[in-house]
């Protein structure tokens, strides 16, 4: 019994859906903070921080779900303030009935622990009562109201049979439900009687006649937090079903399913909270030279040959898909579900305008959905959105439901967007799997059939990303300085197999690891072990304990995340900006690619590090100096001298056209590292005078390098 | 012979019959790739011949190559013969040659130009996985999978930009800088902001992409499920497609395959969290068994991988409002909404239609050209080699309404006349379609313009107006909008 169900059962209108106002509900939490919240629950936290976390939680949801328009009261029961309108001792409205905002969730935040008081809980569901009612009288109309009590009902209180009945009484009033969470009633002592303290039997009494129920802490937050908003009905395509020119069925067609879109992020300084603007420039290609937008034009290559087309030209000769239309082309044995193309899925009813619906489209739809569905058939169509925009073609399958009868449209794919590659059969006469093979397969599916009692419904299920998104938002709002926080454990729930359904097939999934010998190769481990280890759930407690164990190592050597040990275990395969010297001897020391490619990468590495630094950020500059010592030291080491003098050069020139004289000047020139001479190895050619030349730069630049051209060509020719 | 620059390579090639060798033609192949040194292409080599006995069989030249093929195939590339003449017996020689593994495939024999045109198209194709991922089926039983996407919209050809003077290739630069001081800003000072009920949350640029890959890549087993339960009518993206890889995991493809057959047997679909890359979020997909072995087809053995929708991709239907329905009175109390449906006549009538119109084969995706790439194909082409006029293109997905109408002959009418009453006009659409655009609102719209009365037109005739103009971002633009760029194209004040 989720709170969610719950929920939805009392929210069976009991007023009017009236159109004009934003429906909303109202929702009073009662916390009690007074001295029995101190004591500590099974997960070794304490009453008031599981409740301050459940409050949290309700609050956040609230803010995320229809539209952040529900009012929220928060009271707080036993608490060191007394702050309420019928003046009652420790009873502190902590935030009186407003829409539901961050602000109470700070508030909570702050606020919500221990107090050494005790508060009345009948009193703060008298509070509780007259805020409702103060605020249905200023005009509110609520979809539903709920008072949610958060207590043991453990601390004394005051009631009489005539308060009850008043109490009960507003409830009804006010058709407003009582729900508990977090007392010690339960299934068991609710067949009892005599078991309850005298706190709970008044709370369930009370409970009976409104309506409502009880939740355990842990209940109450899971159904919290996968409580989603499902996306309502869209604006309709209105067009008309053709058959031929004779027969147009008018229609309306809704999106069913289309991937929901999460929050939109926009831009800003780091520094300064400023907007960030954006200019685009165009440059030529080779030169980087600037030109100016009008001198711009835009063409497509054929083969090698660039062929300039004007927008209008184009717009002349592409084709044009004419009206907006559905219409048949042709009835066809149902598609299989891989034959889907498009963004989504839209249902098909018939017209409908202003609310009312076509009565005659109806009929004729109807016909035409049921002919489709004993002929076994499905249609395909061209689907046209708009007049002359994207031509698709698509299917229409019927569907047929005691409520409502529509076509269900997707579009398909064009031959051009169809990939055939083939793909051989997978067991082979000499690759036939033993009896026992298959039998274990048998066995897995039988375990974990997933059509059981409740079944499996992706459709059921919140998206697992855009939960973990509201919980870091959650997160940040509260604790805005913190480092992001992971992935939260319920969440991780709903990305594996229900722990239930894994423990049955236990045996069986031992046997299909005996039975199936699988190696994992380097491939794999160098590919995603680190991603998938950091994730995975250890098996078994050990695994746990020794996988805690060598994080803490790691953490213990220095102090901090020692890069180096993660990377150890990755295979470097190329030269990386995030760690290039190391990735650079690493890779020379594999010896698996020619030395040449990896200065090849190496030099594009400290290019990318100037772009990126823009020729200022000290840090980068100071990361591709120590990029071209390595690279100048291996490159003096292992003879490769010329190759190396010659990179040098093109470097330099590099580095004036980009205007980067400063890294020039403080990293390469103060260290010397330009080009290699004589002096230090017999196979280079350059002179000492000329290499101090080179590290110089002069504002002619181009006449010095023409020089240095000259000279280099004399000594070849020598 | 065209090397890769455009030039052309000579090579001396036999003539008479004896001094053919495979070898070095194969030879020739292995030198060409060795000239073109690129590691990511996939490298091929396309054997057409007539000859089903080059050599006889234990010649030297047979030994040769035999020799020469082993090396390409160990150097990893493919060989494919397309057999010419009807009796062509592979199992005299090229059997045994090529079928020894993987990198070698016989096509069938006796085939028309077009098919050997599709075919080689076909196997042109790079078969490129997008993913090589690990296929959980529990913590300690894991397998590699190559995911393909075998339905992905093609590549239209690509826009570019040139300096219009000298024809220049010309990139586009986005330069961002700060609003308020007009500084010039790095990519690591910007950061990521949204606002969640008045709130507004900062977050580091790559904190927010790290979210994503906070959660593991790979395949992880749910559970099955029975084919016919899964709502497939619920579709959400283009299907991609698995295949076991050894490379990841030796010993894949005996799981990969009992596990497939089983399923196809006993018609169960697994159900798996899918997240494909580090920039996907996690989905949940149906595995879908296909062992397609059609000789006229490509075979394709594997998993279909079908991506299903969450709650928050699905839409929530009020289905009393969007069908109507009246109100009966059952068990003398209650009443029950009843929708309205066809009665048994005009079901009749439909079906009548629905055979008239079915078609014989069932579809597939080969069926139907794509009418908008081929025309922007063509006319390049036309373009680039300074054809006259273009070749016009058929657009098979236009219905052939004559050819409908004269099929259905008069069971359209009988159609008709049963499900809509006498005169029925569907008035919400007859009048409205293209009228915006049409080019008799031009003359209207500009004399509206010079004598100021463009504020009494319709928004969509202007804004029709201005896109036939060639006007840019009309759709975005309001009536104030719309009129102010009108004057302007028409240089009014």
């Amino acid at each position: 019994m989720s709170y969610a169900k719950k929920y939805s059962l009392n929210q069976s209108d009991h007023r009017p859906r009236t159109k004009s106002l934003k429906q909303k509900n109202g929702y009073v939490l009662i916390a009690d903070i007074g001295l029995p919240s101190s004591r500590l629950l099974p997960n070794k936290r304490t009453y008031a921080e599981q409740v301050k976390d459940c409050l949290i939680i309700f609050i956040q949801q609230k803010i995320f779900i229809n539209n952040a328009s529900d009012d929220i009261a928060i009271i707080l029961c036993g608490s060191d303030t007394t702050k309420n309108s019928l003046g009652y001792q420790n009873i502190q409205v902590l935030w009186d009935m407003e829409k539901v905002s961050w602000g109470a969730a700070k508030c909570v935040n702050e606020v919500v622990r221990t107090k050494n008081f005790e508060g009345d809980w009948m009193d703060a569901l008298g509070v509780a009562l007259d805020l409702v009612h103060r605020k249905v009288k200023a005009g509110n109309i609520y979809e539903s109201i709920q008072i949610i009590f958060f207590t043991t009902f453990e601390s004394p209180f005051k009631t009489s049979e005539r308060t009850q009945k008043a109490y009960i009484s507003a409830l009804l009033a006010e058709k407003t439900s009582l729900f508990i969470v977090g007392s010690n009633l339960d299934q068991e002592s609710l067949e009892d009687e005599k078991k309850m303290n005298k706190g709970e039997l008044v709370a369930y009494q009370l409970m009976q006649e409104a309506s409502g129920a009880f939740y355990s802490f842990g209940d109450f937050s899971a159904s919290m937090l996968h409580c989603t908003e499902q996306p309502k009905l869209g604006a309709p395509w209105n067009v008309t079903l053709d058959i031929g020119s004779k027969i147009q069925i008018p229609i309306s067609a809704y999106i069913k399913v289309k991937k929901s879109e999460s929050l939109k992020w926009s831009e800003e300084t780091s520094t300064e909270e400023a907007l960030v603007d954006r200019e685009r420039t165009y440059q030529k290609e080779q030169s980087n030279a600037m030109i100016d937008r009008e001198d711009v034009i835009s063409a497509y290559k054929y083969g090698s040959k660039l062929i300039p087309v004007s927008i209008e030209e184009e717009k002349h000769w592409s084709y044009k898909s004419g009206n907006r239309c559905l219409s048949v082309l042709a009835f066809v044995d149902p598609i299989p579900p891989q034959f889907g193309s498009g963004t989504g899925t839209k249902f098909i009813f018939p017209h409908r305008k202003a609310g009312v619906v076509d009565r005659s489209a109806q009929i004729a739809l109807s016909a035409l959905i049921n002919a489709m569905a004993e002929a076994g058939k499905v249609a395909i169509v061209r689907h046209v959105y708009n007049n002359n925009t994207r031509l698709a073609i698509g299917v229409l399958a019927p569907r047929i439901k005691f409520k409502y009868e529509c076509l269900v449209f997707h579009e398909l794919p064009f031959a051009e967007d169809w990939r055939q590659y083939e793909f051989s059969p997978i067991i082979t006469p000499k690759s036939k799997p033993s009896a026992e093979q298959v039998e274990a397969i048998d066995e897995l599916i039988d375990k974990l059939d997933l059509s059981g009692a409740e079944e499996f419904d992706s459709t059921k299920m919140s998206d697992p990303y855009e939960e973990y998104i509201r919980n870091v938002i959650g997160f940040k709002v509260l604790n805005p300085d913190d480092p992001l926080p992971d992935i939260p454990p319920h969440i991780k729930m709903n990305l594996q197999p229900a722990p239930s359904l894994m423990e049955g097939a236990k045996d069986v999934l031992n046997r299909v690891q005996q039975l199936f010998p699988l190696q994992v190769t380097d491939n794999l481990k160098a590919k995603n072990f680190e991603t998938s280890k950091r994730w995975a759930i250890p098996a078994t407690e050990e695994d746990a304990e020794i996988e805690k164990e060598a994080k803490k190592t790691k953490l213990d050597e220095t102090g901090e995340v020692d890069l180096e040990s993660i990377f150890r275990t990755k295979t470097v395969i190329g030269v990386g900006t995030a760690n290039p010297v190391k990735d650079f001897s690493h890779v020379l020391q594999m010896g698996k690619k020619p030395v040449e490619e990896v200065y090849e990468e190496m030099s594009k590495v400290i290019v990318k590090l100037l772009e990126d630094g823009g020729g200022t950020n000290a840090a980068l500059m100071d990361k591709a100096k120590s990029c071209v010592q390595a690279y100048r030291e291996h490159a003096l080491s292992q003879g490769h001298v010329v190759y190396f003098n010659r990179w040098m050069e093109q470097f330099k020139e590099h580095v004036v056209s980009n205007y980067f004289t400063d890294f020039w000047q403080n990293y390469v020139a103060k260290s010397r590292l330009g080009l290699i001479t004589k002096e230090e190895s017999p196979l280079s050619a350059v002179e000492k005078q000329k290499a101090e030349q080179f590290l110089r730069l002069s504002e002619n630049v181009n006449e010095i390098e023409s020089v240095d051209e000259d000279e280099e060509l004399l000594n070849l020719i020598e | 012979m065209l090397n890769k620059d455009g030039g052309i390579d000579e090579y001396v090639y036999a003539v008479d019959q004896q001094s053919i060798s495979l070898a070095d033609a194969l030879w020739l192949c292995s030198s060409i790739f060795s000239k073109h040194k690129s590691k990511k292409d996939n490298k091929k080599i396309f054997l057409f011949t007539n000859n089903d006995e080059p050599h006889s069989k234990f010649s030297n030249k047979q030994k040769q190559a035999e020799k020469r093929i082993g090396d390409l195939q160990d150097g990893n590339v493919s060989i494919f013969l397309f057999p010419i003449e009807e009796a062509f017996d592979t199992s005299k020689v090229y059997q045994e040659l090529l079928m020894s593994n993987e990198y070698g495939s016989i096509l069938s024999g006796s085939m028309t130009a077009d098919e050997l045109l599709s075919k080689i198209c076909r196997k042109g194709q790079k078969k490129r996985p997008v993913a090589n991922l690990v296929f959980n089926v529990d913590s300690n039983t894991k397998f590699g999978v190559k995911l393909y996407n075998l339905i992905r919209p093609a590549p239209t050809p690509k826009r570019m930009q040139l300096d219009k003077r000298t024809n220049e290739i010309v990139k586009s630069v986005t330069t961002k800088f700060n609003a308020e001081t007009a500084e010039t800003l790095l990519p690591s000072e910007l950061m990521k902001s949204t606002i969640v009920s008045g709130e507004k949350v900062r977050l580091d640029k790559n904190d927010l992409t790290s979210l994503k890959s906070k959660f593991a890549v790979g395949f992880t087993l749910l559970g099955f499920k029975p084919i016919e339960k899964l709502k497939f009518h619920l579709y959400l993206s283009p299907a991609s497609f698995i295949y076991p890889d050894e490379d990841l995991v030796k010993g894949s493809r005996v799981l990969f395959g009992v596990l497939m057959d089983r399923c196809q047997v006993r018609g169960f679909a697994p159900l798996c969290i899918l997240k494909c890359t580090a920039a996907t979020k996690p989905r949940i997909v149906a595995l879908l068994p296909n062992a397609e072995q059609d000789p006229e087809q490509p075979s394709v053995f594997g998993f279909h991988v079908i991506y299903l929708p969450f709650l928050n991709d699905v839409r929530k239907f009020n289905y009393g409002d969007l069908v109507g329905s009246t109100l009966v009175l059952k068990d003398e109390r209650k009443y029950v909404p009843e929708v309205w449906r066809a009665d048994r006549g005009q079901i009749d009538a439909a079906v009548a239609i629905v055979k008239k119109l079915s078609s014989k084969t069932s579809y597939t995706p080969a069926q139907f050209e794509d009418p908008a790439l081929h025309t922007k194909w063509k006319t390049l082409e036309g373009l680039a080699l300074g054809r006259e006029d273009v070749e016009s293109v058929d657009d098979l997905a236009l219905p052939d309404c004559d050819c409908i109408d004269r099929r259905l002959g008069q069971r359209s009418t009988i159609f008709n006349d049963l499900v809509f009453p006498l005169g029925y006009q569907s008035r919400n659409f007859q009048a409205s379609i293209l009228t915006p655009r049409d080019p008799q609102h031009e003359a209207t719209v500009e004399d509206a313009a010079r004598n100021g009365w463009l504020d009494k037109m319709k928004v969509d005739i202007l804004k029709g107006y201005l896109s036939n103009q060639g006007v840019h971002g009309v759709s975005k633009m309001k009536k104030a909008e719309c009129i102010q760029n009108i004057k302007l194209h028409l240089n009014l004040k």
